[in-house]
This record gives C-alpha cells, sequence and structure tokens, in this order.
C-alpha cells in the first residue's frame, strides 16, 4: 500500500510532533549542512548527510536528546554520520583500487588542499566522537574553548585538554599517513 | 617540537577548517531539494520511495528510509514540512521564459502551465512573470530563480538569486511571504521589490508596507523606503531598482502616489527650537536628568514633561534617541558611526513641543527607546533641520542571547509606582515627602571593585541593554518574559568594560565574587548564551549644521 501526502489524515498530536521537526529543521538546517561540508569538503555529500538525518527522524520517536537540545543533537548527528561517510569512502578506495593506491593513496583527480583535508579528516574520524565533535566545534565553527564548555556542560580545561590531545593524536596519524621516500 | 611536528600541527589547523564556508547557493539548494524530496515521497511501506534519490546524479537510487513500517511514521513522513491543507500554492506562468529546473536538465514551463510548491524555476535571459492563485503578481528579473511552498499561513516564494517585483493580491485567509538566504518578507496588500545576491538580499517597497525579518531584527518598510543585508554594496534608488520591470512606469505612479501620502502624515513636532551650544536658560529643572557621556555621545540632559522636550546634547546623542538606541552602548560596539566631528562635540539646546493629542512618554521611556512617536518627531527634525541621512547597515556579530535558566526565573517584581519614571538622580535619604527614587538603570564599578548593576522597574529589554553596554557586545532578550522587575546584582569586574580597573586595584580590597555570568544565573535565573545574529548599526552619512529657527 502506498501513501501519499494527501491520502494521509493526521491525528492533532502528530501534527504538532511534525510542526516541531519542522521548526527544528528550518532553525537547524544551516549549521547541520556547514558541519557535514566542513567535514566531507563536497556539497553533494552534506546534502545527503542532512537528507539521511532528517530522514532517520521522521522514521521513528524523537530521540529524547533530540528534544533535550535539538542543536546539539543534530551537530552530534552530522559529525558522526559525515566522518563515516569519510571512512566508507576510504574502504572503498581501500578496497576498491590497490593498483593506485601505491601511488597516489587517495582520489587522484583532487587538488592538494582537498587531498590535505580528506587525509586530515580520515585521522579524525579515528578519534573518539567527543573529540572530534569538540575539535570540529573549535576549527570549523570557531567556537572559543570557553564556548565549547559552556555548549558541552563541561569545564573550559577539559575542553583544553582534549583539543591538546586530539591534536598530538592527530599529529601522529598524519606523519604515519605521510608517504615515505617522495611521493605524497 | 621537532621541525617536521610543528609542520604537522600547522597542516592540522590549517586543514581543520579548509571548507568551514560552504558555497551558500549551494546550501540554500540543497535546503530546498531535500524539503522537496520530503515533500514529494510517498510515504510507502516496505520499499524505499523512487523519490529519495541520492544526491548525485547517475547513481543509482539511494535506499533510503527503507521501512517504513509502521503506519504512525508514514503519517509522519507525510506531512512532515508538509504544506498545511487548505493552501492552494500553485501558480500559473504568465508570460516570458520560465524553467524548470530538473537536476541538470532545463524544462519550458509556458505561458498558462502551471508551476507546483517545490518546483524549482528559473529566467534565462528574459524577465518573466506568473500570478499566485490569490491573483498575487510576481514579475521576475532574467537570471532569477525562486521556488513555491506552502507556509503554515499561506504561501512563501523562496528566492535563491536575483529579483522579484511582488503585487501582492489583498490576503484574504493568510500571508504572502518572500523568503532569501538572510531575510523574511511578509506582506499584506502591496507593491514591492526583493533581491537576492551573492553578498546579500535588499528589499523595497513600492507601494503599501512590508515587514522584513532578518535574524532577530525586524523592521517595517514605507513606499520608497529599502534595506540591505550588505552594507558594502551602494544600494540603487528604488527607481532605479524597477528599472528592469516591464511595468516600470505604473511602479513608478503608484511609489510617487505613495510617497506623497505617506509625506502628508508626516510626524513632526509642532514647534522646535534649535540653538548652538548649551543654554542653561532652556531650564532642565529638577524634574530632568543627565544623558549618558562618552565614545561620541554628548551627555548634557534632558527633561520630558508630557508635551514639551528640552535637550541639551550633541547630534550622535541625538541620532541614537531618535532610532530608539542607547548611545553610549551603540557607540562603543560599533553600532553608531559616521559623521563630522562635530557631530560628537557640539553641543545644541533643543526645545520642542508634540502636538496635543500625542503619547504621554515618561523621560523613562524615552531613555528606553519606548517612546516612538516622539522618535519620529525627533528623526523628521534631524533630517529636516540638520539635513541627516542615516544608512541601516545589518552586522553580523558575536551577541549574547538572554534566556532563562536552567531553574527558572527568580526575579522580583517591581512594584507599581515603587520608583519615579520621570525623575532625576536622587540618593534614599535625600528623599523629600511625595518624592520617589529615579527608575534608575545603572551599573558601575563600586569601591569594593564590584560591578555593580541596579535597576528599578526594569524590562528584560531593559536588562539587555544595560548588559549590551557593560559587556560590550550585544545582548539579545529571548526570555519571553513581560513585565517590570527591580534587580541589584554584583559580581567580578572580569567580564565587563571595568576588566581592565582590577589591575589598578590596591592590594588586598578585592574579593572574588562570581563572573556576571554566574551570578544572573544564579541571582536572576537568567543565562547568556553566546551566539551570532545580525545586529543593526547606524551609520551617518551626512549632517549638517542646523538652520536657524
Amino acid at each position: 500500500m502506498t501513501l501519499s501526502v494527501s491520502d494521509v489524515m493526521t491525528e492533532p498530536a502528530e501534527q504538532e510532533l511534525v510542526h516541531e521537526l519542522e521548526a527544528i529543521f528550518r532553525a537547524h538546517y544551516r549549521m547541520t549542512y556547514r558541519t557535514a561540508y566542513g567535514i566531507t569538503g563536497s556539497s553533494e555529500d552534506a546534502e545527503d548527510v542532512v537528507q539521511t538525518i532528517f530522514l532517520r527522524l521522521v522514521r521513528r520517536e524523537f530521540p529524547p536528546d533530540l528534544k533535550k537540545n535539538p542543536g546539539a543533537y543534530l551537530y552530534r548527528a552530522a559529525v558522526n554520520l559525515a566522518l563515516n561517510t569519510i571512512r566508507s569512502k576510504n574502504r572503498r578506495i581501500l578496497a576498491g583500487v590497490p593498483a593506485r593506491l601505491e601511488t597516489q593513496p587517495y582520489a587522484a583527480d583532487s587538488d592538494p588542499a582537498e587531498e590535505s583535508h580528506r587525509r586530515l579528516y580520515e585521522a579524525v574520524a579515528e578519534l573518539t566522537p567527543e573529540s572530534a565533535q569538540i575539535l570540529i566545534l573549535r576549527y570549523v565553527h570557531d567556537y572559543s574553548d570557553a564556548e565549547i564548555a559552556k555548549l558541552l556542560g563541561t569545564s573550559r580545561g577539559t575542553i583544553a585538554v582534549s583539543l591538546y590531545r586530539s591534536r598530538s593524536r592527530l599529529r601522529k596519524l598524519m606523519r604515519a599517513s605521510i608517504p615515505t621516500g617522495g611521493k605524497s | 617540537m621537532k621541525r617536521q611536528d610543528k609542520n604537522v600541527d600547522q597542516g592540522v589547523l590549517r586543514n581543520l577548517g579548509l571548507f568551514k564556508e560552504p558555497p551558500e547557493r549551494e546550501m540554500d539548494l540543497a535546503e530546498t531539494r531535500i524539503q522537496q524530496r520530503l515533500h514529494s515521497a510517498p510515504a510507502s511501506r516496505g520499499e524505499a520511495p523512487a523519490e529519495f534519490r541520492s544526491v548525485r546524479s547517475g547513481r543509482k537510487l539511494k535506499r533510503l528510509a527503507i521501512a517504513f513500517g509502521a503506519v504512525a511514521a508514514a503519517v509522519a513522513l507525510a506531512v512532515f514540512l508538509q504544506m498545511p491543507r487548505g493552501i492552494d500554492a500553485h501558480a500559473i506562468v504568465a508570460d516570458g521564459s520560465v524553467y524548470r529546473v530538473l537536476g541538470d536538465r532545463l524544462q519550458i514551463v509556458h505561458a498558462g502551465e502551471k508551476i507546483e510548491p517545490g518546483e524549482i524555476l528559473r529566467t534565462n535571459d528574459v524577465n518573466g512573470s506568473f500570478i499566485l492563485k490569490d491573483n498575487s503578481r510576481v514579475e521576475m528579473r532574467s537570471h532569477s530563480e525562486f521556488s513555491l511552498e506552502r507556509a503554515e499561513d499561506g504561501v512563501r516564494i523562496q528566492l535563491f538569486k536575483g529579483g522579484l517585483i511582488i503585487n501582492a493580491a489583498k490576503q484574504v485567509a493568510g500571508h504572502l511571504y518572500v523568503r532569501t538566504r538572510d531575510v523574511t518578507v511578509s506582506v499584506v496588500g502591496t507593491v514591492f521589490l526583493v533581491n537576492a545576491e551573492e553578498e546579500g538580499s535588499r528589499v523595497a517597497v513600492i507601494e503599501g508596507e512590508v515587514r522584513v525579518q532578518q535574524g532577530t531584527m525586524e523592521k517595517t518598510l514605507r513606499p520608497g523606503e529599502q534595506v540591505a543585508t550588505h552594507p558594502s554594496a551602494e544600494s540603487p534608488s528604488v527607481p532605479e531598482e524597477i528599472a528592469w520591470s516591464r511595468h516600470v512606469e505604473e511602479h513608478l505612479a503608484l511609489l510617487q502616489q505613495a510617497v506623497s501620502q505617506q509625506a502628508e502624515v508626516r510626524v513632526a513636532f509642532e514647534v522646535v527650537s534649535i540653538r548652538p551650544g548649551a543654554d542653561p536658560a532652556a531650564g532642565v529643572n529638577g524634574r530632568g536628568g543627565n544623558l549618558p557621556f562618552g565614545f561620541g555621545c554628548g551627555g548634557g540632559s534632558m527633561q520630558l514633561d508630557p508635551r514639551r522636550l528640552v535637550m541639551i546634547t550633541n547630534v550622535y546623542t541625538l541620532v541614537a534617541m531618535a532610532n530608539g538606541k542607547d548611545c553610549v552602548a551603540s557607540a562603543q560596539i560599533g553600532l553608531l558611526s559616521g559623521g563630522p566631528s562635530w557631530a560628537t562635540t557640539d553641543q545644541f539646546t533643543i526645545q520642542a513641543t508634540m502636538p496635543e493629542g500625542s503619547p504621554a512618554y515618561s523621560r523613562r521611556d524615552f531613555m528606553d527607546g519606548n517612546a516612538p512617536r516622539l522618535q519620529l518627531m525627533l528623526q523628521t527634525m534631524l533630517a529636516e533641520r540638520f539635513k541627516l541621512t542615516v544608512r541601516r547597515e545589518s552586522k553580523q556579530m558575536d551577541v549574547y542571547a538572554l534566556v532563562v535558566g536552567k531553574n527558572g526565573p527568580k526575579l522580583t517584581p517591581a512594584r507599581e509606582g515603587s520608583c519615579d519614571p520621570n525623575g532625576g538622580p536622587v540618593y534614599a535619604g535625600q528623599l523629600v515627602a511625595g518624592q520617589r527614587l529615579q527608575c534608575i538603570r545603572m551599573y558601575t564599578l563600586n569601591y569594593l571593585y564590584h560591578f555593580d548593576l541596579q535597576a528599578r522597574a526594569a524590562s528584560m529589554k531593559n536588562l539587555a541593554r544595560i548588559l549590551t553596554s557593560s559587556l560590550l557586545r550585544p545582548v539579545i532578550d529571548k526570555t519571553g518574559i513581560a513585565g517590570v522587575f527591580d534587580i541589584s546584582v554584583e559580581s567580578s569586574p572580569g567580564d565587563t568594560i571595568y576588566r581592565g580597573a582590577l589591575a589598578q586595584a590596591p592590594a588586598g580590597t578585592v574579593d572574588n565574587l562570581p563572573p556576571i555570568f554566574e551570578v544572573l544565573e544564579k541571582e536572576l535565573g537568567l543565562k547568556l548564551e553566546s551566539t551570532k545574529a545580525p545586529v543593526e548599526a547606524l551609520v551617518i552619512d551626512r549632517v549638517e549644521k542646523p538652520t536657524e529657527n
């Protein structure tokens, strides 16, 4: 059976829920898109991420976290899904084109800036989700340590420590990912 | 740190934020596409709806939201972002070259064809026009792109780029909205223009009145007025803006008529006397009070006895007060600027009388920016006597939103009549019979090196204004709390305008009070949340010394 928009009758409570979700979409679309774009560096991937998040929301009851703080929920969802996109692309490349991997580990047709960005976010994808979220708030959204602390309900010190550790971890991962002996 | 580590660190920091700014147009188009996919998708059970294609062209259907197992979920999808029932948002193309955007392809839409909500339409080198169901006529400039949507209470035109002139029919049961990426315009029976460009949007009114909302700011425009969200671009005049229209002569006639009608209802003082310098004979007596001083604001004094206004101050203060702004707060954070140096130094004595029947404002109302009719009269006086031209710019700034804390507000309602809204400064010990304390709005660094904020009978908007001035960052009231309250808090001066004074405090004199953010939450149940928002800035483009009386 197929239901179309015009066939469906809704109860007031459901309509209320739907309006609530619509309001959430309107209020947080740009932040969600911006977050996804900041990580994937691709308009198409960012659009896929946002679309997937909202489609998932219409399929199930509102998660309590969404009701409590929609912005924080959507931000987390966008970071995690965008990092998954990066991970799955990386898996595709590793699995699909081993021959090219030897000389050009990543996309052959990307420019050097995009290349470095993607390599970096592959490393970010290996951080814990919490560390990645903090890192992106700091460097993609330009939040200060104090602002992040306030947003996440923790101390400025905790944020500073997390950022320090993430940067150290990224440094190690990036050094490991730079091919030795010339080609990059 | 080794050189290689340093290089990697620099690379990390540089690359993390490499894609922080998505192309605005891509982002806007994606928003519409996602909404469109969700709108048009039938909620099917057990299989992926065909319309849920991935963004990427050439990719196979993406299996999204496959398991719409429960009818409830299907129902939820069907109405998510739905178009409210009973509102017909379709339109008919009237003329010109209008195209439907279908992925990478364009499909011509002939005159008489229907445009459905959610479709993306575009004009090429030729202007076009369409007619909405309610008979509103919309002209599209060449190279414009838009879609129609159903809003909760009407129809919305989403303009992605280009320009539209809308001749809106009287809306019987709803509203017509035009939305660009940074403004929403709402309208009832009027003719107006909206431009959406890379840098921002511009709205101009030909006839009637429109409300323009940008972030938290809302502004009403009347014929001949326009507002731009991008200060960098020089705005052409309204006649220049509409020159591309096929109906330009009709629009110009309307504009002329509307502007002249408006001029007839000019809001002005009955009598105004302006003299250069501070004239003590003007007589600001005990019921008057001082005006704030500093950052180009002139200080001086002001008295308002219902219809008679006496002000001794400079142009900066006059401009700020005519626009309902706090001069010092605005000037020190760059929201009031421009003009010659004498605008910040020369005092003028102004004595004016409002026409009979004008609202009776208190001195406090005027100081708080709550005297709209009086403000309009002051604007007229500045335009006519000082030849003042002020440009309004919208600045995206770091702001604080004043919101209710998680445990709810802990505010003390002000007792009615507990303070005098016209009173001058007076200490409690000096009160004489029948005299009341002034309804103050005050902050200071007290002798204990505490930041000390005091307000009597203050609304949340008043509190936001005091905090704006003392925290050097716009504070926007988002509490939704009505009423007036007595407020008295002390905090550490660390985050305030007095932060520098701490260093000069004699040893042992400073006790550690919590910062203002904590004090507000603990004592008033209010929070300051850091965010970004567009804020209106006033720039004096032109001002002349006033003409003789």
